[in-house]
């Protein structure tokens, strides 16, 4: 699989692909000069963050660009040049010799056709097929994405199916007609980490029986690692990195990719102690604001300005016969006489801030947050008339206590019941019972003076900073609301907005502003500034770091970390990716349907998770280590999570379980203590044979 | 998409959002032109015992029906009088019930609106199925009805035809509290204590202000047409009073005859009000509308 | 699916009480059903018909009254002319219905050519030409623009031409006491669907580009293109059929207001449809008339909803009952 390249010929060539799009202040230079070579049956990544230009890259290969855009450069496929190609030509060629799966969301396929129809449509749209051959092929294509029952499959809409099995029927559709280049741009990103893991093996199985070769359009490294034979690295329209996927991963020859990659956060390996990943500083720039010379330079640690770096774009250097590097200093930092994150941007976490964050343990005083059996249900309303015709239980009986300065994270996929649990202990939703206390008083039987008084002390940050900001209010009004709303505004509280705003790494400038002229990380530092308005002891963080750039991250993440330390907060921290809460949380709860199934400390419950649904997502979440990913033995679940209205009797994850027998049924596991206040509420508990080599 | 038509990050100095929406409005020719002409008709109108050269009911029977002349714009009718003092006299009842139909209409439903949208949902189904009703009936025969039985006043005008408007913006502010209500903006407010009174008046109302501006132009210049559309059935306001629908009702017995030029002058004078306020409610909509990056 | 249209129809049927319920309360207090008798200076015969219509009870229990008698067909009889109200109903309610039948159908083909072709040359010459006339055609009190196609399309243009009959017809919808579905009918058309569509082919032509223009960008677009679909079928396929659903919902939501619109155009062309039986009635308080007129309305309204209702989940696999 990751044998020479040179050995191999390309089947799809890329040679100084540049894409410019008319913007509302003149041409914007989307793509420069990208040159890509992808070989038979063979897998290159393609990395970058939004707005780097990968999935204009994607477009531009497929000829599926707006009519606006002007494309200048070379694509050849198989011999056959597409850069010149008329539209007629292009159309017998996308979907017959190169295909494209993409972004699974609900509206990727067309929602009033049956999806059997749609795979139908590929096939028929480029060559004739007798009726019956055709119904076969469809059912053969549905069987090998690994679609069960694909007779009645092939008969239903896409909303009747889940997201995993609509990704499914995009891969069939692409796959349709033996491509020779699949390119899937972001194809697993909308997706929970299990079904991601089963979609990435349908990519890996087809590409193994029948020889494809795949361009893998993506921001995360963890997918990468696992499946591509090559990575090019993007950042602001040009490729600024390219070369095997372990020597680059090894050792990184962009200070950008370096950077990216310590950002990562192993499951397998926990973090040393004392340390923390290197945040850069910054976020990706507008394609019509990119700065002169490097496009990294201004948040570049090792560049040289004003020369080179802010002023000469970087040539892609050839380091080494299978490397490319487009830096000023790639050459120093490939040849190791130049560390591309140096020692200070390294440095430790002061000694007292790394005690405080990771030295206050449950132990310390009475609890912060006490929650007990807490119960969430939903009516569903269904028909015309929106009459209640179910009930779902989102949170279904749930105990937390959180010690004050503890950090405690929630993890689980999607519908799991995490973001109703954030909002029922705030009783931003009304749960049905259960108690929840804020150092003793009962949060859901307080009065309304109580409970406002208790909105000083408990605060929120949600997952999309800019829904959660007033688009009409300035960053100094959303800053102020909360000291307006609790009569704290006094002769100091200008000052106080300052603080907060300075508190968060923004400065005074930001004042004025409106939400949406910041970016994302910024904006959230706004959001995190308002819920620290009041002083509150415990922040409820609702996967505070989701909706932002993979490099804007580390950031935010290291700045929650200080702010903990320096303000001795609690965190109840929400989020789906395991990584957030390693480097976050001292504690963390795995949900599935509504229960806690597994609590414990990190690190612990991470490298030796007890059940069986935690040792499946950890196990779904990509090492982004190439060696290790290409050879570990993966966990997969079966099938899709059941519908929260009628969820399994007795442990809940029984139906997709390999350990259940009758009792899983029958019984509701209880959590039993597996030392250490490691909690498994498991009828079979125990680490997985092998897991872990 | 991975081109950067993202959020916003430009840097640079921020204006307040009513300065920012102007700027945006300005850049859209056709509104800006319709603005003026809307405004130049409206001051005339207003000017009109100042600005027309006749006296509007002044018959010249001697004179009689004259087609446009130097002396006379745009002609006589039968009775000799001139026709362009007429229409900027009616004009000021065209637009005044236009105006008035339009906030009228857009308060009610506003208020309607928003409550149905914030007040929860047994509130909001009952306020609905009553605005559903609303449109199901037979609107114009019942203002006929209405209007015949009620006398022809232009408060009644005003009344009847706001009580047949307001449906359509209550159902547009509803939509639109809706989605604001479940916007993480609000929860934020909610969080951190706001009351419901200060999420109302402080989040919801100001969001919600683009769409009410928008519907309040369409629903003047759909009432401009309806008081036109009854008056032509002969159930408009009544002489010595009129307005440009009335003036066209009275040209209708001249089609196909050599006075056809009667047809004319009102016509076009709703037609280029209609169509001025539809360009400029197009051009809000754009202003306010949040897919429209705002720049 | 036959279940799911009976409930529909039956979740209508309330929809259509308190509607039906409410213009007939409207109608009675606001027209003295009593009015015509009363210039008999009769005073037994007046008391006679108040006693038949209940006047002197609630309201709820004269509507009772009317709907027990609608029920068996007896909708009262005319006071203007003495005939049944239930046959110059049926009579006027046919010829109306081929109006908004005709107008209807022309109006959705042309408004759905229009809203395709403009967004499929968004931005265009075309495309600007066609929104420049959409929105004369929405600035345009329907009546005017009738009044004016009568005086440039019939009498202008016949006489340009030096024809020695009008091209199009503008009394009625026959000439002389002709029937059936004849040229005469048709020449008779076209000037009242014109007049009656003018608004609401604007309007719809204008929705159905803003909803092609947004499928079009649609995801499951890129995603048929992707897979080689050629222009044509990606169109008519992908991108039509979508961009009609919200449209069904709005055509169902103007039957109401194309009501008005009746009115006016029989007015204008003299076609003895319900809109100009409507006006006659109203002229002379003629109180059955304009409380079955009302009643009726409101259900054929009613009904046009319920059709939109189940042709949307026809056309929708997402709200398709299962």
């Amino acid at each position: 699989m990751n044998g020479p390249a040179a050995a191999a010929s390309p089947v799809l060539r890329v040679e100084g692909l540049s894409v410019v799009l008319p913007g509302p202040h003149g041409p914007v230079r989307v793509l420069d000069g990208v040159d890509l070579r992808l070989d038979a049956g063979r897998t290159l990544g393609l990395v970058g963050e939004s707005g780097s230009g990968k999935t204009t890259t994607a477009l531009a290969v497929m000829g599926l660009l707006p009519p606006s855009a002007r494309r200048t450069g070379a694509v050849t496929l198989g011999g056959v040049a597409l850069h010149t190609a008329d539209e007629r030509t292009m159309t017998g060629v996308r979907g017959r010799r190169i295909a494209m799966v993409f972004q699974g969301s609900l509206g990727a396929l067309n929602p009033v056709m049956r999806v059997g129809d749609q795979i139908a449509e590929a096939i028929t749209v480029h060559r004739r097929i007798g009726a019956a051959e055709l119904r076969d092929r469809v059912h053969e294509l549905l069987s090998d994405v690994g679609i069960p029952d694909p007779w009645r499959r092939a008969d239903q809409y896409p909303h009747e199916l889940s997201g995993g099995m609509r990704q499914r029927v995009s891969i069939a559709m692409a796959v349709a007609n033996d491509p020779e280049v699949l390119i899937a741009d972001e194809a697993t990103t909308a997706l929970d980490v299990t079904v991601q893991a089963q979609v990435l093996d349908v990519l890996r199985r087809i590409q193994e029986r029948r020889a494809t070769a795949i361009l893998l359009v993506t921001h995360d490294l963890g997918v990468v690692a696992g499946l591509a034979d090559r990575v090019a690295v993007m950042y602001a329209g040009r490729i600024v990195e390219e070369g095997p996927v372990d020597a680059l991963f090894a050792r990184p020859g962009h200070p950008y990719t370096a950077a990216l990659l310590a950002a990562l956060v192993r499951l397998d390996r926990p973090v040393p102690p004392g340390t923390r990943p290197v945040a850069i500083p910054g976020s990706p720039p507008r394609l019509d604001e990119v700065p002169p010379g490097c496009a990294f330079h201004p948040r570049c640690p090792l560049a040289l300005l004003p020369e080179p770096c802010g002023r000469a774009v970087p040539e892609a250097q050839v380091a080494t016969p299978a490397r490319r590097v487009a830096c000023h200093r790639g050459a120093e930092v490939l040849s190791g006489r130049l560390d591309p994150l140096p020692v200070e941007q390294r440095a430790p976490v002061a000694a007292t801030v790394v005690s405080t964050a990771r030295g206050v343990g449950p132990a310390s005083g009475p609890p912060l947050l006490e929650v007990e059996g807490l119960v969430t249900v939903f009516p569903v309303r269904g028909g015309w008339r929106r009459r209640v015709v179910g009930r779902v239980e989102a949170v279904a009986g749930v105990d937390l206590a959180l010690a004050p300065g503890e950090a405690l994270g929630v993890v689980g996929e999607s519908g799991c019941g995490k973001t109703t649990l954030a909002r029922s202990v705030l009783r931003l939703v009304e749960p049905t019972s259960g108690s929840v206390r804020i150092h003793g008083v009962d949060v859901l039987r307080a009065e309304r003076a109580t409970l406002r008084r208790l909105r000083r002390r408990a605060q929120i940050v949600f997952q999309d900073p800019e829904a959660s900001l007033d688009p009409r209010m300035t960053v100094a009004a959303i800053v102020a609301e909360p000291l307006r709303i609790h009569r704290l505004w006094d002769a100091d509280a200008p000052q106080r907005v300052r603080d907060l705003i300075g508190m968060v790494g923004l400065d005074a400038g930001h004042l004025d502003r409106y939400p949406h002229e910041l970016s994302g990380g910024q904006q959230q530092r706004v959001a995190i500034a308002r819920a620290l308005a009041t002083g509150p002891e415990l922040l409820v963080l609702d996967e505070p770091v989701t909706a932002l750039d993979p490099s804007v991250r580390a950031g935010v993440l290291n700045l929650l970390a200080d702010l903990r330390a320096e303000l001795g907060l609690g965190y109840l921290l929400i989020a789906h990716d395991l990584a957030v809460v390693a480097r976050t949380c001292d504690r963390v709860a795995v949900m599935y349907l509504g229960r806690v199934v597994e609590t414990g400390p990190v690190a612990e419950v991470f490298s030796t998770p007890q059940h069986p649904y935690t040792q499946a997502l950890c196990s779904a979440v990509p090492v982004p280590d190439p060696a290790v990913e290409r050879t570990r033995r993966r966990i997969l679940l079966e099938g899709d999570v059941p519908s929260p209205l009628d969820p399994p009797s007795g442990c809940r994850f029984r139906t997709r379980c390999r350990r259940a027998d009758e009792r899983c049924a029958t019984e509701v596991p209880v959590p039993t203590d597996r030392g250490g206040g490691h909690l498994v509420a498991c009828h079979h508990p125990g680490p997985e044979a092998g897991w872990g080599s | 998409m991975s081109t950067g038509h993202g959020a916003d990050r430009r840097p640079g100095p921020s204006a307040p959002p009513g300065r920012r929406a102007l700027r945006r409005f300005v850049r859209r020719r056709p509104a800006v032109v319709a603005l003026v002409v809307l405004v130049l008709l409206a001051a005339a109108c207003a000017a009109a015992p100042w600005l027309a050269p006749y006296p509007p009911n002044r018959q010249d029977l001697l004179l009689g029906p004259v087609p446009p002349n130097r002396s006379h714009w745009l002609g006589t009718d039968e009775l000799g009088r001139d026709q362009l003092s007429r229409i900027l006299h009616a004009g000021r009842i065209s637009l005044s019930i236009g105006l008035a139909v339009g906030a009228l209409s857009t308060a009610v439903g506003t208020a309607v609106g928003a409550v149905a949208g914030y007040a929860g949902r047994r509130v909001d189904q009952a306020l609905m199925r009553v605005t559903d009703l609303f449109l199901v009936l037979p609107g114009i025969a019942i203002l006929a009805i209405a209007l015949e039985r009620l006398g022809r006043s232009p408060a009644v005008i005003v009344l009847v035809l706001a009580g047949l408007f307001w449906m359509y913006v209550a159902r547009v502010v509803r939509a639109e509290v809706l989605s604001l209500r479940e916007r993480e903006f609000v929860e934020a407010a909610r969080a951190v204590g706001a009351s419901g009174t200060r999420i109302v008046v402080r989040h919801l109302l100001p969001n919600v202000v683009g769409v009410v501006v928008v519907n309040a132009a369409l629903a003047v210049a759909a009432a401009i047409i309806a008081e036109s559309t009854l008056s032509f059935l002969g159930f408009g306001v009544q002489p010595p009073a009129t307005s440009w629908g009335v003036m066209l009702a009275d040209a209708e017995g001249y089609v196909a005859t050599p006075q056809a030029y009667l047809l004319y002058g009102p016509g076009v004078a709703i037609l280029l009000t209609v169509l001025s306020v539809n360009f400029v409610g197009d051009g809000l909509r754009e202003v306010f509308d949040p897919r429209t990056a705002p720049r | 699916m036959l279940t799911f249209v009976a409930r529909r129809a039956l979740a209508a049927v309330p929809v259509l009480l308190v509607a039906s319920f409410l213009s007939f309360w409207f109608v009675r207090v606001t027209v003295d059903p009593t009015a015509k008798v009363r210039q008999s200076r009769d005073p037994q015969a007046v008391a006679r018909l108040r006693e038949r219509l209940r006047l002197d009870e609630p309201v709820v229990v004269q509507y009772g009254v009317w709907v027990r008698d609608a029920l068996r067909g007896d909708l009262g009889t005319s006071e203007r002319t003495g005939e049944p109200v239930s046959r110059m109903l049926r009579r006027a309610l046919w010829t109306t219905t081929q109006l908004l039948l005709w107008g209807t159908a022309a109006a959705a083909l042309v408004a759905v050519a229009v809203g395709v072709y403009s967004a499929l040359r968004a931005g265009g010459v075309a495309d600007h030409l066609l929104t420049t006339l959409a929105f004369l055609g929405l600035a345009m009190p329907p009546f005017w623009f009738g009044l004016l196609a009568i005086q440039i399309l019939a009498v202008d243009l016949t006489r340009w031409l030096g024809l020695s009959e009008p091209l199009f017809g503008f009394v009625g919808l026959h000439s002389g006491d002709g029937s059936g579905f004849t040229l005469d009918y048709l020449r008779h058309l076209v000037l009242p669907v014109m007049t009656l569509t003018v608004g609401i082919v604007a309007e719809w032509s204008r929705f159905q580009r803003a909803s092609m223009v947004e499928v079009l960008a649609a995801p499951y677009i890129r995603t048929a293109r992707a897979k080689g679909v050629p222009r044509s079928r990606l169109v008519v396929r992908h991108a039509l059929r979508n961009a009609l659903l919200p449209l069904v919902t709005v055509m169902a939501l103007d039957v109401g207001l194309l009501f008005g619109g009746v009115i006016v155009t029989e007015q204008i062309f003299s076609i003895p449809g319900m809109g100009r039986l409507f006006v006659e009635s109203l002229r002379v308080g003629d109180a059955p008339v304009l409380v079955a007129w009302t009643v009726v309305t409101a259900a054929f309204v009613i009904a046009a909803n319920l059709v939109a209702d189940l042709a949307y989940g026809f056309l929708d696999p997402r709200v398709r009952p299962r």
